[in-house]
């Protein structure tokens, strides 16, 4: 009876300790999924038929995408059924593409996008012309600028 | 000799019983009486609160079970199922807005994957340089 009592009251205080530090640890996991370890999320080979004819050209390197960004293709992958051919030819052109980015460039990529959509129509083409031309040094000096430019923001706002 | 007369003549014998006990016999009862009352102080709280919800674990008799000191007073005040349920709620909250991210991730990634523009440009600070330019130049 003692030893039960004991026990119970062990479980209890256990119980207690998981309710009040498993938000913390929850919290704490973005911050580890950014170091892009590998793992976690379901096994390519447990993707349904349909799944794995989406994102067949995450194929190779599925293993190495990190459980959160699983998640985020998986939710693409239930959109592609509704595409037109031509766009699911040209979603999967860029997809492993995309994938290959580091977060930095992904980040990068979503910005640059909803910004060019900020501007007319000629703007936008006007700025993808004027890059597409720029030699390849002078694309990297435009790059190194900006990103000086971003550092020095960040380094104001603190 | 009536029933009154028989019971006076006990209780006159066990009195006077009770009077010659050995010395002995009187300390160890003495003692005995001392370590039980000792016990039903220890075990018997004057009062016993208890919280207004409880665990369906929580089947035990409500007295403190060895659990510790901050333990006891967290279910004499009736905080144990209130803060499960903060926890809980804190838990469900915060899936509840990652899985609102992912969703918004997927959305802009579908949109930026179909798009014409070019990736490796989407993907460069330098072209954001020239979208901005181009938004300046617009103003």
């Amino acid at each position: 009876m003692i030893d039960g009592g004991k026990r119970r009251a062990a479980a209890r205080r256990l119980l207690l300790a998981a309710a009040v530090f498993a938000p913390a640890l929850l919290l704490a996991r973005p911050a580890q999924s950014q170091n892009m370890a590998p793992a976690g999320g379901p096994a390519w080979s447990q993707l349904s038929p349909q799944q794995r004819e989406a994102l067949a050209p995450l194929a190779g390197q599925w293993t190495t995408i990190p459980s959160e960004s699983k998640r985020k293709w998986l939710d693409i992958a239930e959109k592609y059924p509704q595409l037109s051919p031509e766009g699911k030819t040209r979603l999967q052109a860029r997809m492993a593409e995309f994938a290959r980015l580091t977060p930095e460039q992904r980040r990068t990529a979503r910005e640059n996008f909803q910004r060019a959509y900020e501007l007319p129509r000629e703007s936008r083409e006007s700025a993808v012309e004027q890059y597409r031309l720029l030699p390849d040094d002078k694309k990297k000096e435009l790059t190194e600028r900006s990103q000086r430019k971003d550092a020095a923001k960040e380094a104001q706002k603190k | 000799m009536n029933q009154d007369e028989f019971g006076f003549r006990v209780r006159q014998a066990l009195n006077d019983g009770a009077e010659r006990l050995d010395y002995r016999t009187v300390l160890r009862l003495e003692q005995a009486r001392s370590r039980a009352l000792a016990r039903q102080r220890r075990a018997g709280p004057a009062t016993v609160r208890l919280p207004a919800l409880q665990l369906a674990t929580a089947g035990a008799p409500p007295v403190d079970s060895g659990g510790g000191a901050w333990w006891g007073w967290l279910r004499g005040a009736g905080l144990v199922a209130p803060l499960l349920a903060l926890a809980v709620g804190f838990v469900a909250i915060s899936h509840w807005q990652e899985e609102l991210e992912i969703q918004r991730l997927a959305a802009l990634d579908f949109a930026v994957l179909l798009d014409e523009g070019p990736l490796e440009a989407y993907a460069d600070q330098g072209f954001g340089a020239l979208l901005q330019a181009e938004q300046r130049a617009d103003r």
